[in-house]
């Protein structure tokens, strides 16, 4: 199942190819501002797309961001205003945007599976940015780098005996399925803690428990906030009786976290529903050295697929 | 009730190995088998024809993706003597007007006798009965809202009340709309990591412990199709053993794979009921083997490429199965010792033809010749060019299987090979 070539789960990925990453990110990001230049040449002359089925600002930006400080031309699609508003299929989209030869397509779609297809037409390598609920590897990767920066490499460089409580929306979260296993690829132990019907059964492991009480949150190092995924809330689904009781009980306040433990969130947040502001705001937040990460280890995603030939090592002496 | 395209009979000799291991020569004159002589020494096995309780022939309205004439003689490559037809075309098959035409095409087109089911309410909308009486006069050969739930209770007892009138078979697609809803496979282990919506084994089995009860309540019988979950099946043993008249059809897919074929995230591992669990499977498997399910049914249901060319979630359900029915169950079922290869015989011909009351293809001197000849040994890849259906969404492409039909003769003609 796995291959190489494409990134559409962190299935795709074994722990060296995890830590392989996590290194190019940290010899990208290892070079002071002052010297850093403009661009690498890694990917001159190379066309990276995106082609976006759903509204995102961090992935997209961060996608396309990446792709040019490594020198490849970009081209973003949007579902909105392309021919998927005149009724062409992802299958004949993808055919469409492989006949420019791209080196790769980074997709984000609603629907589990989609980055799957566009795999196996497109021709390029694929980066998935979410399909569904199903997957969005490079979070978890930006997310494990942010973690890595945050307690630093002696500590928890290896991850192990790193506690991660994840609060929320488990069940239409693909973030929440690539951290989990992301986690677990690195040794660091999981509490899943939500409303009984938004956190599923199944995905419970030896390094993975599930809570239903916020208490449990107490003991982790780290935070983990998902988005209550409004609009994938059915309605009359009735998986938690109201947002206001769901805030009450599971809503992350300065009050139910112990000093010193670090929140995250993969955003866009909605303050006062389930992240208080009060947390979003202050210094135990790591929203933003998640959105920072998320440049550097998508140009090291990009580079890993990409230009894997070129050792961490010399990208760092190139800059 | 059934029909096919009128012409000749043929006369031929056909030599095989019955199962229990006696060699023959079968003759077969103007149709009919008039003498069965043991034979010295034959490798390939001799059976009654198949029985399909559960097609879609996808006419009239998808003829791009199935036709009466390509559908059946799908089914004669898989070695079937007569299908059902599922009404949920477009128009639905509600009205004599629809039927009446259905049967009058398949008297030019059937490559092998089909019966057309009609539908239990009108436009299988779940509100009115159609016309059950006019529809068993015009030929129905039973009654389904297949693709769908009878949700009413109350109108579930209605039509199993009419069936003393119809006198013809209810077969129920049991589902709770309000446990599936939003589900696109089984919910469990496979699909919280996958995150695709999940649908509960309960959705089903909680729908055949209530029709079992009107079942019994109003001591009429009842035909489940296409049972997915233990519940179900456990349910269906008690409601047997309680004295109601209940049968059962299980799908060679939901008994050779589980919900963990969806991780490959292959549109042709969707279909309704979904693949179930190692248990749901190790269930059906015990009771297809032990007779509590006495039907093996396809469930073939034909899908353009441009419908399952698309995102898992985006898919429809539905996989074609006719043409490889036989070789999958007895590579995956047979071989490995599951079940026998008499039991499998049994489920595909007398079963179905049994709980559907129709005739049963029997290898008798004096019977119209009904007959299917089998090589076990041959392996062969499926593949997408292989099929006389038009569809090819089916579970099986690329696979190696070991078993195929050689010959099938179907109401006194050979139709296949």
């Amino acid at each position: 199942m796995r291959d190489p070539r494409h990134l559409l789960s962190i299935a795709d990925l074994d722990r060296a190819g995890v830590e392989r990453i996590l290194e190019t990110a940290r010899a990208l990001d290892g070079v002071p501002p002052e010297n850093r230049p403009a661009k690498l040449p890694t990917l001159a002359g190379r066309l990276v797309i995106t082609l976006f089925y759903e509204s995102s600002t961090r992935t997209s930006s961060g996608f396309e961001l990446a792709a040019r400080r490594l020198s490849a031309d970009t081209m973003a699609i949007r579902s909105a205003g392309s021919s998927v508003d005149k009724g062409e299929s992802l299958k004949d989209t993808v055919l469409t945007l492989a006949a420019y030869e791209p080196a790769a397509i980074v997709v984000r779609h609603p629907q589990v599976g989609a980055a799957r297809l566009a795999a196996a037409y497109g021709g390029a390598t694929v980066v998935n940015a979410g399909d569904g609920a199903h997957q969005h590897p490079t979070q978890a990767l930006l997310d494990l780098y942010t973690i890595q920066t945050t307690f630093g490499q002696t500590v928890f460089g290896r991850f192990e005996g790193l506690h991660v409580a994840i609060v929320g929306d488990v069940l239409h979260s693909r973030v929440a399925r690539s951290l989990v296993q992301a986690l677990g690829l690195v040794g660091a132990r999981v509490t899943l803690v939500g409303p009984p019907a938004l956190v599923p059964r199944g995905l419970e492991s030896p390094g993975c428990e599930r809570s239903t009480e916020i208490s449990a949150i107490e003991p982790a190092d780290i935070v983990y906030v998902l988005r209550m995924q409004k609009e994938r809330m059915l309605a009359g689904a009735n998986y938690v009786p109201s947002l206001r009781e769901y805030t009450a009980r599971w809503g992350i306040t300065p009050e139910r976290l112990r000093p010193g433990q670090k929140v995250m969130h993969p955003g866009p947040i909605n303050r006062g529903v389930e992240l208080d502001a009060r947390v979003a705001d202050s210094s135990d937040s790591l929203v933003v050295e998640q959105v920072r990460s998320g440049l550097v280890v998508r140009m090291a995603v990009l580079h890993d697929l990409l230009a894997q030939g070129v050792p961490a090592g010399e990208i760092a002496a190139v800059a | 009730m059934l029909v096919c395209r009128n012409g000749y009979a043929d006369s031929l000799t056909l030599e095989g190995r019955l199962v229990g291991d006696r060699c023959v020569t079968v003759t077969v004159s103007e149709g009919v088998i008039t003498q069965i002589e043991p034979n010295g020494s034959s490798c390939a096995v001799l059976a009654p024809a198949f029985v399909d309780p559960h097609v879609h022939l996808r006419t009239p309205g998808r003829e791009d993706e199935e036709t009466i004439a390509s559908g059946t003689a799908a089914a004669a490559a898989g070695g079937y003597c007569a299908i059902l037809a599922m009404p949920n075309t477009d128009p639905v098959v509600d009205s004599a007007t629809v039927l009446h035409s259905l049967r009058a095409t398949a008297r030019r087109e059937a490559v092998i006798p089909v019966g057309f089911m009609a539908a239990i309410s009108k436009g299988m909308a779940g509100e009115d009965l159609a016309e059950l009486g006019e529809l068993g006069d015009a030929g129905a050969a039973a009654f389904t809202d297949d693709g769908r739930p009878v949700a009413s209770a109350a109108l579930l007892r209605r039509a199993l009340q009419y069936a003393e009138v119809t006198a013809r078979p209810l077969a129920l697609h049991c589902e709770e709309p309000s446990l599936s809803r939003a589900g696109h496979m089984h919910e469990g282990v496979v699909s919280a990591e996958l995150g695709i919506g999940g649908w509960p084994s309960l959705a089903e089995s909680i729908m055949v412990e209530r029709d079992l009860a009107v079942a019994a309540h109003e001591a009429r019988p009842l035909h489940l199709m296409h049972l997915s979950a233990r519940g179900s099946v456990t349910a269906l043993r008690r409601a047997q053993a309680a004295g109601v008249e209940a049968t059962a059809e299980v799908t060679p897919h939901h008994l050779v794979l589980t919900d963990e074929a969806v991780r490959s995230l292959d549109p042709n591992t969707k279909m309704n009921p979904p693949l179930g669990s190692a248990s749901d499977r190790e269930a059906l498997v015990g009771a297809l083997r032990d007779g509590t399910i006495s039907c093996i049914a396809t469930d073939h249901a034909p899908h353009s490429r441009e419908e399952k060319d698309v995102p898992f979630e985006a898919a429809p359900f539905g996989v074609t199965g006719l043409e490889t029915a036989f070789a999958a169950l007895h590579t995956h079922l047979v071989a490995p010792g599951l079940i026998s290869l008499e039991t499998l015989l049994g489920r595909m011909s007398a079963g179905p033809a049994r709980a559907f009351g129709l005739p049963e293809p029997q290898l008798e001197v004096g019977v119209r010749a009904n007959l299917v000849l089998l090589d076990l040994e041959t392996e062969w890849t499926v593949t997408e060019g292989g099929f006389r259906s038009r569809s090819a969404n089916s579970w099986l492409l690329g696979q190696k299987l070991r078993g195929r039909v050689v010959k099938t003769v179907a109401d006194g003609r050979v139709v296949f090979g």
